[in-house]
């Protein structure tokens, strides 16, 4: 598969937090290839005709981090590693990417994701159900 | 759409965004139960049945009923033999437009149905 607009590799264990990271990223004009842990992002990085140009790794992912980073690198990727350690680097990080990389097709506060992060974090954790 | 192998999943979800379908794409069941429960929408749920973890596609179809019975709940397989299940099984290999096709009509009557459109 091919894909027009730069390709984003998404590492994050929390789908409370990859999605609403995810939907950022696209609303940006990014392509994001989400990855639950280090074994979904190698495989993605293997077998994947996308041309990933960034991995936005959480450092506390399973098989992510710094051991995902020195992987990617030993094989000569040519990926950008951005690793974040909580989720408000993460949100931070990917507010970066948004300023830094494709235009904004629309206007999009990265402030709201964090918020939205917290909220569905804090929904969860206290068990509400939709 | 709720699938352990990476490649499907952004394959089905790409084609989903592409019709103008949300998608959340949940590794495993217990990731799906997960955002459910973080209280989000949902209007469909496609799920592979064999995944690695504590719970089946069909052990999440089957709390889905039960939680929230006004939810679209599809199960696809290659091979399914789990009688607790009783809707019909999506085969796999599936034909990526079709099944994105399909899905995207039965989300949107859903919403229909609920009078969000």
């Amino acid at each position: 598969m091919t894909s027009p607009s730069p390709v984003v590799l998404l590492v994050e264990g929390d789908i409370t937090v990859r999605h609403p990271l995810a939907e950022y990223l696209r609303e940006c004009g990014f392509t994001v290839f989400e990855a639950s842990n280090g074994d979904e992002a190698k495989h993605a990085l293997t077998t994947t005709n996308l041309q990933i140009e960034i991995v936005l790794a959480d450092m506390a992912t399973e098989g992510s981090g710094f051991a995902l980073r020195r992987w990617i690198r030993e094989r000569g990727h040519p990926a950008v590693v951005i690793l974040a350690g909580s989720i408000e680097k993460a949100v931070d990080r990917a507010a970066s990417i948004c300023k830094d990389g494709p235009a904004l097709a629309k206007p999009y506060d990265h402030l709201l994701v964090l918020d939205h992060i917290r909220q569905a974090l804090a929904r969860r954790d206290g068990g509400e159900v939709a | 759409m709720v699938e352990d192998e990476p490649l499907i999943r952004f394959a089905i979800a790409e084609a989903l965004r592409e019709l103008g379908v949300s998608v959340v794409e949940a590794a495993s069941a217990e990731e799906a139960w997960r955002y459910l429960m973080s209280g989000e929408s949902v209007d469909l749920v496609f799920t592979d049945h064999r995944m690695p973890g504590s719970m089946t596609g069909a052990q999440l179809a089957i709390r889905i009923r039960r939680e929230y019975p006004s939810l679209v709940v599809i199960v696809t397989s290659a091979y399914f033999d789990d009688q607790s299940w009783s809707e019909p099984v999506v085969a796999k290999p599936y034909n990526l437009d079709e099944i994105a096709t399909a899905l995207t009509q039965q989300a949107r009557d859903r919403q229909h149905r609920d009078g969000d459109l």
